[in-house]
């Protein structure tokens, strides 16, 4: 992965660092000269992959609050890009931040603007670089993360940080800063900064009590960031003041409070910034779209290169996973061959010990078939006999001249059992003196063999039809009769 | 930058990353059909298992018949109901039940055996030979312990198809009345059909 690199931009000077695994390393200086310029192109080339952020701390910014009308949407970019335009008409590289809403007789919204001037005096820097620009950003949108960041609570305050003999001098309420300087002291006033520093801050609390951004009888705090060796002497000149309370940092502490590692000694207010920037940098920054364009490729690349992991990771792990799925899939396909191959092993044992008199499947079944049909056809007249008895027993005027019992298959082959035929050839002897008896007798009869089970009686010859009058003779003939009795063998 | 330039940066890059996309689209393919082999190659395989179980289950099935078959084919052995028709056997057989039962005449005849079934060239045939049998006896129930005992000991299968009985117009012996029965019976054998006569 390539390393973040920030670049620290003075009036005179450009300093470079990259900022890999926590710690911030000083990697040169250049001078605002030709050969500096040079010199760092060559730099730049030396880290063609390496993204810059650059942290601008010149004599140009400028910032100014205003509020506009509560707007959304298009309106509110125009409505801003007017202001913007009416407040620094020349091209600068300037930023909108809001402020939030305010709320008057209307509702409006503040907005901070800020400038860092002309882009004129970046390019003889940004020229030499290889790689687009990450960012460009100011001191004092790093000043609220900072005091955040070492834990110092305000409500509103000066910010003052002395780096060498640059003093920056910072208003700030809350978390934005919305004046910044910045102060080039002299020899003399380096050397001895805590009067000065007084004097300044003292003088700035006059003009917000003049531009009515502070109330008189409250004392403003002030921070100041200096190196350890000025810090006696701000404390010194700090003693006298009533409405000023100071409060001040050593960088090299603040260094260690929020775990900055680095090799550089001493350390400064800007490496404070630096450490902000490298770990949180703004959302917003003053380079122009131009400037990043060149993002686009990159970000591009960086896309494509993540999509390239990502599908070589997804389809690696999708292939895995299947070709789990395969190999759980071809272990059960072989346990099932397996066990086929045992079912067949024994379907064949199965065939093998199939015993057998030489004959085949088929004519056993049918012999055994045809010998339970011809089974069913065994019968015997005694049970019809029988029956015929009990009943004749019944009846003593009843004598039996002829039995024929007969047992014959079904007509068809749909028709149900064998039909067992018992037709019966016998007489009634009347008696003369009891007319109607012998008709009395024959129909006893029949009732008698027709309450056999499953019996069907037919008359074929009953003997009314040979008996005109019974009591004409004295001993008339017996009166034959002819009856069939059917039934179905199961 | 211009378009043309942007394109040309990222060319490598895109190139690099459509490889990279074809590359998992072919391997994700493979592995895919390789996936839909394995699935079709199981399903493929339990369905011949179940058609082979199921194959031995109805063959078990026919085994199991075949040997209930088997069983009763040797039991007709066994009862003499299969092989050739005995003659000479089966009148011995009727002399002695005349001579058991005491019946006081008996006649009987019996006509050349046919095929009670058509062929079907399987080997094994059922042959009939009916019995014509003219029996006198005392009484009826002689004429059914003789069928009942043919029934039990001819070795053949015996049908009574038919038995008419009526009291007897001659008199052997004038002391009892007699019965004349007449009966049809059906003497059945299976034997091979090269042993038919």
């Amino acid at each position: 992965m390539s390393a973040k690199r920030l670049l620290y931009l003075e009036p005179q000077q450009m300093s470079a660092y990259v900022w890999q695994g926590g710690a911030l390393q000083a990697e040169g200086c250049f001078s605002d000269t030709p050969d500096g310029h040079a010199a760092f192109a060559e730099y730049a080339a030396a880290h063609p992959t390496s993204r810059f952020s650059l942290l601008a701390d010149i004599d140009e910014e400028i910032h100014t609050t205003e509020n506009i009308p509560w707007l959304r949407g298009s309106e509110r970019r125009q409505l801003i890009a007017r202001r913007l335009a009416r407040h620094f008409p020349e091209p600068a590289l300037n930023i909108v931040t809001s402020l939030g809403a305010e709320q008057g007789q209307r509702r409006e919204e503040k907005l901070l603007f800020s400038s860092l001037g002309a882009p004129t005096g970046f390019e003889p820097w940004l020229k030499a670089l290889v790689t687009p620009l990450r960012g460009l950003y100011a001191p004092s949108q790093l000043n609220g993360g900072l005091l955040r960041r070492l834990e110092r609570k305000h409500s509103c305050c000066l910010l003052f940080t002395l780096n060498g003999n640059v003093l920056r001098e910072n208003w700030m309420i809350g978390q934005a800063t919305l004046f910044s300087r910045r102060l080039t002291l002299s020899d003399q006033e380096s050397g001895e900064p805590g009067a000065t520093i007084v004097r300044e801050a003292g003088q700035l609390r006059q003009y917000l009590l003049n531009q009515r951004q502070l109330s008189q009888d409250k004392p403003l705090q002030v921070i100041v960031i200096a190196a350890h060796q000025h810090l006696q002497s701000i404390e010194q000149a700090a003693a006298g003041s009533q409405k000023l309370v100071f409060s001040l940092i050593d960088p090299q502490l603040a260094a260690q409070g929020i775990k900055l590692r680095s090799n550089i000694a001493p350390l400064g207010p800007q490496h404070l910034y630096l450490h902000r920037l490298a770990n949180s940098p703004p959302p917003t920054q003053f380079a122009p779209t131009a400037w990043r364009d060149e993002l686009k490729p990159i970000r591009i690349r960086r896309g494509l290169t993540v999509l390239s992991l990502l599908t070589i990771v997804g389809s690696t792990l999708w292939a895995v996973q299947t070709d789990r799925e395969i190999a759980r899939l071809q272990a059960s396909a072989q346990q099932i061959a397996e066990e086929i191959a045992a079912l067949q092993q024994r379907q064949t044992l199965a065939a093998a010990k199939q015993p057998g008199p030489g004959l085949s499947g088929e004519t056993l079944k049918r012999i055994v078939l045809q010998h339970a049909e011809l089974t069913q056809q065994q019968g015997l007249p005694g049970p019809a006999w029988n029956m015929l008895s009990q009943a004749l027993t019944q009846v003593p005027a009843a004598t039996l001249d002829e039995l024929d019992w007969k047992i014959a298959p079904p007509e068809t082959s749909t028709a149900a059992g064998n039909r067992e035929t018992l037709t019966l050839r016998g007489s009634i002897q009347f008696n003369p003196q009891q007319p109607g008896a012998g008709r009395l007798a024959f129909e006893q009869l029949v009732d008698h063999l027709r309450n056999a089970p499953s019996r069907k009686v037919s008359i074929l010859q009953a003997p009314a039809s040979q008996m005109p009058n019974d009591g004409q003779l004295s001993d008339p003939p017996p009166r034959r009769f002819v009856i069939e009795i059917t039934r179905s063998l199961p | 930058m211009n378009s043309r330039q942007t394109w040309l940066a990222l060319r490598p890059a895109s190139l690099a990353c459509l490889a990279v996309i074809g590359a998992a689209l072919l391997l994700t393919g493979y592995e895919q059909e390789r996936l839909s082999q394995a699935r079709h190659q199981l399903q493929a395989r339990s369905e011949t298992r179940i058609r082979v179980a199921q194959q031995i289950e109805r063959e078990m099935d026919d085994a199991r018949h075949l040997e209930a078959w088997q069983q009763t084919f040797l039991q007709l052995e066994a009862g003499g109901i299969v092989g050739p028709a005995r003659g000479q056997e089966w009148g011995d057989l009727l002399h002695n039940i005349q001579r058991d039962h005491d019946i006081p005449a008996m006649r009987y005849e019996f006509a050349p055996e046919q095929a009670l079934y058509p062929s079907d060239r399987s080997g094994y045939a059922w042959f009939v030979s009916r019995l014509q049998l003219q029996l006198t006896i005392h009484h009826e129930l002689d004429l059914l312990r003789s069928l009942e005992r043919l029934q039990t000991h001819a070795r053949a299968l015996i049908i009574v198809r038919a038995c008419k009985l009526a009291p007897s117009v001659s008199k052997i012996d004038g002391n009892f009345p007699r019965l004349d029965a007449s009966c049809t019976v059906d003497w059945i054998n299976l034997r091979r059909e090269e042993q038919s006569r």
